[in-house]
């Protein structure tokens, strides 16, 4: 219901009830005064016709004594009259006489001697009638008053609704219309009020929120947009980032990971456990457990090793312990871990091209004389260790020369190649190292058990350097070689440099002897 | 204080007298007043009784009513006029002198009047004195 309806209808209502409760007291208070003012009004005619109704008593003249008591009857007020004549006991009486209490009496006087009393006039006033009449005026005053409260009810509720019900209804409707949507379209609220009062003053205040707010609504937009563009950019930086990037929950579950991340691990890796991942868990899972509050350690990094079908990735993965700030209490934060990936195969790669490169001959595929030696050493340690049989080859090549001079570097290139290739194909099943020492000189190591092996090998390797080299289809070279070669016995020891040079000497004797192709010395 | 004044001169007082021949020898006041006002027309002792009264106006009928009733001429000639209709009770007759009233004294033996004292006849007998 609305306001100025509710507010006109309780002030007629109370109102009414207020005139109800009047009414009904002055209707009591009315009837009462009124019963009083006709029974004085009645006395008052008893009282008028007592003079009569002596005179009538004293000369006992019932003509003139029904005259009077005919004469009050005929009033309304009056029911009925009586005038008693004592000293004749004659009572003449008119209307209807009815028992009441209300009963007026007035003793009648000898008109001439005071004190002689000679009769009685008995009045009965009509009461109903007097009660009608008294309740009819008192009964139009109630209604009287109660319509006047009608009226002024009305009247002040047409008064209030213009004056309060209106501008307030007026100042509702604009704060209603107000769009809290748009903060920016809000403008101050003008109902056109404009008597300095309460109503004024609602309307100022309202006007003030509704600025504080609007302000309070912009800042918090300008805050919010600030917020997302600042989300958007992390979100870019997170997204775009070349780094795989994963959160792993404190079970070690993925719980967050970039494209870079998926696409290293594959787009459904939420929710697997990161260590399982790789070949050996248990290691990166150490690793990850180093990083816990009480140890100190804040971040660890290890590369492992991810296959993925075939193919082999180097990953450098960076661990960091970080605590869920989100969450308030101690008990419920959690040790989260961040881990950061990144893709270090090409780098691996590059590295081990050059490390290659660095240990082998350009030309031939053969470790170089430095790396060679490296090996060789090696191997060496190694033949000692487990108590074998060492043998140090120093293989020059026969007729080299004359075909570099005759054909030309490429053909001398080829021939090196060729030759590379068959001593590797055969030493390669032996456990051995092959290096290019010089120009036409080759070193093979090899780590051995039977010593009758070796001359079988030795005459193999230069069966296979002796084969003839298709170099084109008008042209085939062959060369030949002189090898020599110094056992070293499982408990014997000897340097590298040492083993070197006593090939190296047996190897020029060998070359000496033109019938002789291989020279085996113990050491 | 009046009648005082006429106790010291007991010609001027006034007295109701009777026929000499009636019944009646004395009065009470409040016989005379049922008599003269109309109550009753008859003497106590049963005889009729025909009072007469002095023309309006004269000082005798003033002072007569004054000391019978208290009342004044106007208002004895107003309880007479109200009993006009009824027929009830008849008004004493009227004499226009003192002469005529002794006349009716002498004639009437039911006659009843008030006369100055100075004025009774041996014909006369008084009824009642004013005090």
């Amino acid at each position: 219901m609305k306001l100025s309806v509710r507010i006109s209808l309780v002030i007629f209502l109370l109102s009414l009830a207020i005139s109800t409760v009047f009414a009904s007291f002055n209707y009591y208070y009315q009837l009462k005064a009124a019963t009083q003012q006709y029974q004085e009004l009645t006395t008052q005619l008893a009282t008028s016709a007592v003079n009569t109704a002596g005179i009538a008593a004293y000369l006992i003249d019932t003509e003139l004594a029904q005259e009077v008591v005919d004469g009050l009857t005929a009033n309304d007020l009056i029911a009925s009259a009586s005038i008693t004549i004592s000293s004749e006991e004659l009572t003449i009486s008119a209307g209807e006489s009815k028992a009441s209490r209300q009963k007026i009496e007035a003793v009648i006087r000898n008109p001439f001697i005071e004190d002689d009393i000679i009769g009685l006039l008995e009045v009965l006033p009509n009461v109903e009638f007097i009660e009608l009449q008294a309740s009819s005026a008192s009964l139009e005053n109630a209604y009287l008053l109660m319509g006047l409260s009608f009226i002024i009810a009305v009247a002040v509720g047409l008064y209030v609704r213009m004056k309060l019900t209106y501008p307030l209804k007026a100042l509702a409707d604009a704060v209603s219309l107000i769009d809290t949507d748009k903060p920016e379209a809000i403008t101050p609220i003008n109902t056109g009020y404009k008597h300095n009062d309460e109503i004024m003053a609602l309307s100022q205040k309202t006007n003030s929120l509704i600025s504080a707010l609007k302000i309070q609504f912009l800042s918090e937009r300008e805050l919010r947009e600030a917020t997302e563009e600042l989300q958007k950019r992390f979100r870019l930086l997170f997204e775009q980032a070349t780094a795989g990037i994963g959160l792993l929950d404190s079970q070690g579950k993925i719980s967050i990971a970039n494209p870079a991340f998926q696409s290293l691990f594959g787009s459904d890796v939420e929710g697997l456990n990161f260590a399982n991942l790789f070949e050996s868990p248990k290691l990166v899972k150490k690793q990850i457990s180093l990083l816990s509050a009480s140890s100190g350690v804040s971040q660890v990094n290890i590369d492992l090793v991810l296959l993925n079908g075939t193919e082999k990735r180097y990953l450098h993965c960076l661990f960091s312990s970080i605590q869920d700030t989100r969450l308030n209490t101690r008990a419920e934060s959690e040790q989260l871990v961040e881990v950061i990936v990144y893709d270090v195969t090409d780098r691996k790669k590059q590295e081990a091209k050059a490390r290659y490169e660095a240990d082998h001959d350009s030309l031939t595929g053969l470790l170089n004389r430095r790396s060679g030696a490296q090996k060789l050493n090696e191997l060496l340690l190694k033949q000692h260790n487990e108590k074998q049989l060492f043998a140090l080859m120093m293989i020059d090549l026969d007729k080299f020369k004359p075909i570099n001079d005759t054909h030309g570097h490429d053909t001398g290139d080829l021939v090196l190649q060729n030759i590379s290739r068959q001593v590797q194909e055969l030493s390669h099943k032996y456990e051995s190292v092959i290096a290019r020492w010089g120009g036409d000189e080759f070193v093979v190591g090899l780590a051995f058990k039977d010593a009758e092996f070796l001359p079988i090998f030795t005459e193999e390797l230069i069966e296979k350097i002796s084969t003839e080299i298709e170099v084109n289809s008008e042209l085939s070279v062959q060369v030949g070689a002189s090898v020599g070669v110094i056992v070293l016995r499982a408990e014997q020891e000897a340097s590298l440099d040492m083993l070197i040079s006593k090939a190296d000497d047996l190897m020029y004797e060998t070359k000496k002897q033109k019938a002789k192709r291989y020279t085996i010395v113990d050491f | 204080m009046a009648a005082k004044a006429y106790m010291t001169d007991k010609s001027d007082q006034l007295v109701v007298v009777v026929h000499g021949t009636s019944s009646t020898e004395a009065l009470s006041k409040k016989e005379l007043i049922d008599i003269y006002m109309g109550r009753f027309k008859n003497f106590p002792n049963g005889s009729t009784a025909t009072p007469i009264d002095y023309f309006k106006g004269s000082n005798q009928r003033k002072a007569f009513y004054q000391l019978l009733v208290g009342k004044s001429e106007r208002k004895i000639d107003a309880y007479w006029s109200r009993l006009l209709f009824s027929g009830r009770a008849t008004r004493p007759n009227k004499a226009t002198s003192v002469a005529e009233i002794q006349q009716e004294l002498q004639q009437n033996p039911s006659a009843i009047a008030y006369i100055n004292a100075a004025n009774v006849t041996e014909e006369m007998k008084i009824v009642y004195q004013f005090d």
